[in-house]
C-alpha cells in the first residue's frame, strides 16, 4: 500500500508519506539515490560473510531474505548451497537449511518431516491412515523370507491333509515408500491369520502398523538398500540439515494378500511413485540397465 | 624450466584429485552396476541362475536399489533340474493357480517374457531363499523364467 504522499517535505527530494495501513509516517528516497532496503541487504550480507551472530539474529526476516537470494544465485550448485547455508549462525541456519532441503520435495509429507526433524525436537510422530496411505507404501509379503518359508511348510501340509490349514502369525518387514523423503525402507508389523488350502493358494490377512526412525542414518553401501543416489542425499542431509531425529508409528490398518495379489491389498490401494526433484530429473534422463 | 616443473606439478595435483575423487565415486558405489547387484542378491550359491540370462531390474524407486530382477534364459530341462538342486531347490510342478508374483510390474519390459502363461502341469517350477533374495523359477518348453526378489 503506497499511502499518502507529501513530497518534500524533509528536503532533498526525499518525501514523507503515511501508511494507511499502519497510520505511520514513513521516508521514501527519491529516484537516484541509494535504496535503504538495498543498503541494509548489502550490509546484512557483509555481517553475514563476517558471520557476526548478535548483528544476524537481529536482521530476522531481513537475513532470512538476503540468504534467500543468495542462495539462488548459486543456481544449481547444491555443494555450493550446503556449504554456504553451514556457515549461517544458528536459528537462521536451522530455518535455512529446512526450506533448502524442503524445496527439494512437492509432497507435504517431506515438508512435515523435515519441519520436524529440525523444530520437533525429537518427539515421535503417529501417522493416520491418510499419511500412511500418502506414505504410497510398497508392502508385499512374498519378499519376507520367514513368511515364505512359512508359506511353504503351510502348503505342504494342506496338500497332506487336502484340506484347509490355518496358522496365525505376526511378522516384521521391511517395506519401501514411494513418497521419496518419507519413510524410505522402514517397518511393518503385520499380525493375522495365513489361511493354505490344499491346492496351494492362500490368503493372509490382518492388522498391520508402520515404523521408522527418521535420522538420515549413512549406511552400507553394499548392504543398506540405497541407491549410490540415495545414499549421497542421505548424506548430504546427515551433514548439512540440523536437527533431531524422531521415531514414527501409525495407526493400524487393515490388511489382505493373497497368490493373486502383487501386494498387500489396504486402504492405500496401488502406491503412486512421488519422487523428490533429483529424482524426477534422474528418471527424465536415465533409461533402465538391461 | 620453471614453468615446465609448475606445470607438471598442477598435472600431477590434477591426477591425484582425479583418482581420491574416483576412490571416493567407487567407494560411495557409484560404479556398483544393476548386474552386480543381481549377482550380490543371488550369493554365490545362485550365480547360476543369471548365466547368460537376459534380465531386467525393477526399480520402483531411484532412491533404492532394485526391489527386484526378472530373467529369461534359455535352458533344457536336465538344466534346470541340477540348477535347482544346486541352489537348494525343490523341483515341483506348476501348479492350476494365477499367481501375481509371474506377472511383470509396471515399467518392467522384459521380450519372452512368457512365465504367466505356462500351462499347470506340464512346466516345472521351484522357489525359495537363495543368497539374499526370494527366488521363484519356472521352467518350460526349454526356457527358464525367474524372479529374484530382495529378502526382506
Amino acid at each position: 500500500m503506497a499511502g499518502f504522499r507529501f513530497p518534500g517535505a524533509i528536503g532533498n527530494g526525499m518525501s514523507t508519506y503515511i501508511d494507511v495501513g499502519t497510520l505511520t509516517r514513513a521516508v521514501s528516497m527519491p529516484p537516484g539515490l541509494i535504496d535503504p532496503l538495498d543498503h541494509a541487504k548489502h550490509w546484512v550480507r557483509q555481517q553475514i560473510r563476517q558471520r557476526s551472530t548478535t548483528v544476524i539474529q537481529g536482521a530476522g526476516e531481513l537475513a532470512y531474505r538476503v540468504v534467500m537470494q543468495e542462495l539462488r544465485a548459486l543456481h544449481g550448485d547444491i555443494q555450493a548451497k550446503v556449504d554456504y547455508i553451514a556457515t549461517l549462525p544458528g536459528e537462521l541456519r536451522d530455518r535455512v537449511a529446512a526450506d533448502f532441503f524442503s524445496s527439494f520435495f512437492d509432497h507435504y509429507l517431506p515438508k512435515k518431516f523435515i519441519h520436524h526433524f529440525v523444530y520437533g525436537n525429537g518427539k515421535q510422530i503417529k501417522l493416520n491412515l491418510k499419511e500412511m496411505i500418502d506414505c504410497n507404501p510398497s508392502i508385499n509379503l512374498l519378499e519376507s523370507t520367514p513368511f515364505n518359508n512359512r508359506l511353504s511348510k503351510l502348503r505342504s501340509e494342506a496338500a497332506s491333509r487336502q484340506s484347509r490349514v490355518d496358522y496365525p502369525f505376526t511378522l516384521e518387514m521391511r517395506a519401501i515408500a514411494l513418497t521419496n523423503g518419507t519413510l524410505g525402507q522402514f517397518t511393518t508389523k503385520l499380525n493375522g491369520l495365513i489361511q493354505v488350502q490344499a491346492d496351494g493358494s492362500w490368503v493372509a490377512e490382518g492388522r498391520m502398523e508402520f515404523a521408522d526412525d527418521w535420522d538420515f542414518d549413512p549406511k552400507d553401501l553394499d548392504r543398506g538398500g540405497r541407491s549410490a543416489s540415495g545414499e549421497a542425499k542421505t548424506r548430504v542431509a546427515h551433514a548439512f540439515l540440523p536437527g533431531k531425529a524422531f521415531s514414527i508409528s501409525s495407526e493400524s490398518a487393515d490388511f489382505r494378500q493373497t497368490e493373486r495379489d502383487a501386494r498387500v491389498v489396504w486402504a492405500g490401494g496401488t502406491p503412486v511413485p512421488a519422487y523428490d526433484k533429483v529424482s524426477a530429473a534422474d528418471i527424465g534422463v536415465t533409461r533402465p540397465e538391461r | 624450466m620453471k614453468a615446465r616443473a609448475w606445470g607438471l606439478a598442477a598435472l600431477l595435483a590434477l591426477l591425484v584429485g582425479v583418482g581420491w575423487l574416483a576412490k571416493g565415486m567407487y567407494d560411495m558405489g557409484f560404479f556398483t552396476s544393476n548386474r552386480q547387484e543381481l549377482q550380490q542378491l543371488l550369493g554365490s550359491a545362485g550365480q547360476a541362475i543369471a548365466d547368460d540370462a537376459q534380465w531386467a531390474a525393477w526399480t520402483p524407486d531411484p532412491n533404492h536399489k532394485p526391489r527386484g530382477f526378472y530373467l529369461v534364459r534359455v535352458l533344457d530341462e536336465d538344466g534346470f533340474r541340477r540348477l535347482a538342486s544346486s541352489t537348494g531347490l525343490q523341483v515341483t510342478l506348476v501348479p492350476d493357480l494365477v499367481e501375481a508374483v509371474w506377472s511383470l510390474p509396471a515399467g518392467v519390459d522384459l521380450a519372452q517374457w512368457r512365465a504367466p502363461a505356462v500351462p499347470a502341469g506340464s512346466g516345472l517350477q521351484a522357489l525359495g531363499a537363495v543368497g539374499g533374495s526370494n527366488v521363484w523359477l519356472r521352467w518350460h518348453e526349454g526356457m527358464l523364467y525367474g524372479v529374484v526378489l530382495r529378502a526382506s
